[in-house]
């Protein structure tokens, strides 16, 4: 079932969205504006230190990172859940054989597999002709960059379910959006890699969920992390799904009760 | 006889925010927000039995779509219970939802922004129908709704009626048992609600199906449904077949005459006068032997008559000469 629904939303996306191409213009765009502010930087020398990365291994990143891995329009998923609330379609949902954050998710992964290979792929490629752009030197670490590719987008999901469902309680969509515009680019280690970050700040945005999202998959993907170490932060990236969806679970049944023994 | 729904003694209240007056009422409620209770269903109980189908009809704010609510699962009683198919519906929610075909007219769960036959693809994976399954329903529904020109036309386009006929093909795709109507012909005009009305009719003869209605209009019921439950601030006043209503309230109906210049009183044999404006007057015809042709007859030598109509009760008016008419009927 849940298979069923990610391909139907992935159909629905490739029958009606017509925006593809405008799509892959701005992902360039932005990509090519990420890249010229470090083209800048690295003209000035200021990061010569024997840890810093190569000018294409920072290219990499951010085409990793900005471009293809977080290409999901999250948007959505909170405005449906604030809309459901508002106008009480949440009760709805749950006249349905299925769990309404399971469908959520089915959805999003197949919205996100066509932003994924409809979007971000060709604008990958067209800028990896551009620039400078590196392709996994070992097989392993390309395996591994699948898993943490993954897991980031579970977490990715996980965290903008959880801002979604606090729009019940907290505040206005809206607000909650910005709030997550704001956090996922700087502690997702996206334009600016976490090692820049001032400390004790670097060393939160590592232990985050956001860096899974992210800045892990794109130091796995260069290879800049130890296999030991890798494995680690897989298992850890693991731990913040089962945490998440612990909070969700937890937040949806506060959710659900307030709206079948309050009546919203 | 089996029920299909057993409803006892239940009582639903909401916790409401209460606005105090004044300038500093904000405030107040801002700091330490007053709650007041309002009781939406008051001690109601009712059964329906397998097959039957139910016009439960009311007022605005009587407690219909809250009962509908309540009996889908998606409210929990605050006293009472409910058994659907023997099953308190609140506790086993996913069971039922493979029973159970729910309509809200005021909200829609066909996909808002794509074309109609996406809705059907998705409730096809949700309720795990098979293809058979889903065909076999999906050519019938298609063909008695007459979904068929819009089938691939998207929702926001369709007119109120074509979408409610949409939803109601959507919540009869997986074969339900029990099918709940919260007002399915508000906002329509009346050749759509006729047609609805049409297509729930043939839908009831041909399949074995248990219909709950919710409307404010007598005429629905009276089309559609073999019982009827009235409800009026929350509590039960009628429970009956739709004959002994009729018993109960006498052929009544209203007489609405327009004045082309300022009248006085004026009397018609036959008809009590209850509103008495000078260009606008209401009669109501509560008396058997007082038909049509009678009436005509007394009006014909009135001049400056610019229009006169007949027209059936509204559901206030019903409510009021339910509990004109003599004894509140409550079956236990
Ligand atoms: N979620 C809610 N919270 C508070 N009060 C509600 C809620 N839903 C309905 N009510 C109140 O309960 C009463 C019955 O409402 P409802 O069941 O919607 O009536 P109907 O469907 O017959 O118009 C109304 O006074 C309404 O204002
Ligand atoms: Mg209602």
């Amino acid at each position: 079932m849940f298979l069923n629904i990610v391909t139907l939303s992935f159909k629905v996306n490739i029958a009606y969205r017509f925006d593809f191409i405008t799509g892959i213009i701005s992902e360039i765009v932005r990509a090519v504006a990420r890249i010229a502010i470090w083209a800048a930087v690295y003209e000035t020398n200021i990061l010569i230190s024997s840890a810093a990365p190569s000018f294409s291994q920072m290219t990499t990143h951010l085409i990793i990172s900005g471009t293809l891995v977080t290409r999901w329009e999250f948007q959505g998923l909170i405005r449906s859940i604030d809309q459901s609330v508002k106008s009480g379609d949440l009760s709805i949902n749950l006249l349905h054989p299925i769990d309404y954050p399971i469908y959520l998710f089915a959805r999003e992964v197949g919205n996100y597999i066509y932003s994924v290979a409809i979007v971000a792929l060709p604008a990958v490629l067209i800028l990896s002709f551009w620039f400078d752009f590196d392709w996994p030197d070992k097989f392993s670490y390309g395996l591994l960059f699948v898993a943490f590719w993954f897991v980031g987008f579970t977490i990715f999901f996980l965290i903008a379910c959880l801002f979604g469902l606090l729009t019940i309680w907290l505040m206005t969509a809206f607000a909650i959006e910005w709030l997550l515009e704001a956090l996922m680019p700087i502690l997702a280690g996206i334009l600016v890699p976490l090692w820049l970050l001032p400390e004790p700040l670097a060393t939160l945005a590592r232990i985050l969920p956001f860096a899974w999202i992210g800045y892990y998959p794109s130091q796995i993907y260069l290879g800049r992390i130890e296999l030991g170490v890798a494995w680690i932060l897989l298992v850890g990236g693991v731990l913040w799904v089962g945490l998440l969806v612990c909070w969700i679970s937890f937040l949806w049944h506060r959710a659900t009760k307030q709206f079948t023994v309050h009546g919203g | 006889m089996e029920f299909a729904i057993e409803v006892c003694n239940v009582t639903k209240t909401y916790k409401i925010a209460n606005n105090r007056d004044g300038n500093t009422g904000w405030f107040h409620s801002l700091v330490k927000p007053e709650r007041k209770e309002l009781t939406a269903v008051s001690d109601l109980s009712f059964q329906v039995s397998t097959g039957d189908s139910v016009g439960y009809l009311g007022p605005n704010g009587a407690g219909k779509s809250t009962m509908i609510k309540m009996m889908t699962g998606i409210l929990v009683p605050t006293s009472g219970t409910i058994e659907l198919r023997g099953r308190q519906p609140h506790l086993h929610r996913k069971e039922n939802a493979q029973h159970i075909g729910v309509v809200f007219g005021q909200r829609s769960q066909l996909w808002w922004e794509l074309p109609v036959v996406d809705s059907f693809e998705l409730h096809k994976i949700m309720y795990s129908l098979s293809n058979y399954c889903y065909e076999r329903n999906k050519n019938y529904l298609l063909q008695v709704l007459e979904i068929k020109n819009f089938w691939n036309q998207s929702v926001r386009q369709l007119s109120l009626g074509q979408r409610m006929r949409a939803e109601l093909a959507l919540a009869l795709i997986h074969e339900p048992k029990i099918l709940f109507l919260d007002e399915p012909t508000i906002g329509l005009d009346i050749e759509a609600k006729e047609a609805v009305r049409k297509i729930l009719r043939q839908i009831q003869s041909e399949r074995e199906l248990t219909i709950i209605l919710t409307s404010h209009d007598l005429q629905d019921i009276r089309e559609i449904c073999s019982k009827v439950i009235i409800v009026n601030g929350g509590e039960l006043i009628f429970e009956g077949t739709l004959d002994t209503l009729r018993a109960q309230m006498g052929p009544e109906r209203r007489l609405v005459i327009t004045f082309a210049k300022p009248t006085g009183e004026l009397r018609i044999a036959g008809t009590a006068l209850i509103s008495n404006d000078k260009f606008e007057k209401h009669y109501l015809i509560q008396d058997r032997a007082t038909s049509s042709g009678n009436i005509l007859a007394q009006l014909k030598d009135i001049d400056n008559i610019v229009d006169f109509s007949v027209r059936e009760l509204t559901i206030e008016e019903i409510v009021k000469s339910v509990y004109r008419n003599g004894s509140i009927v409550k079956c236990s």
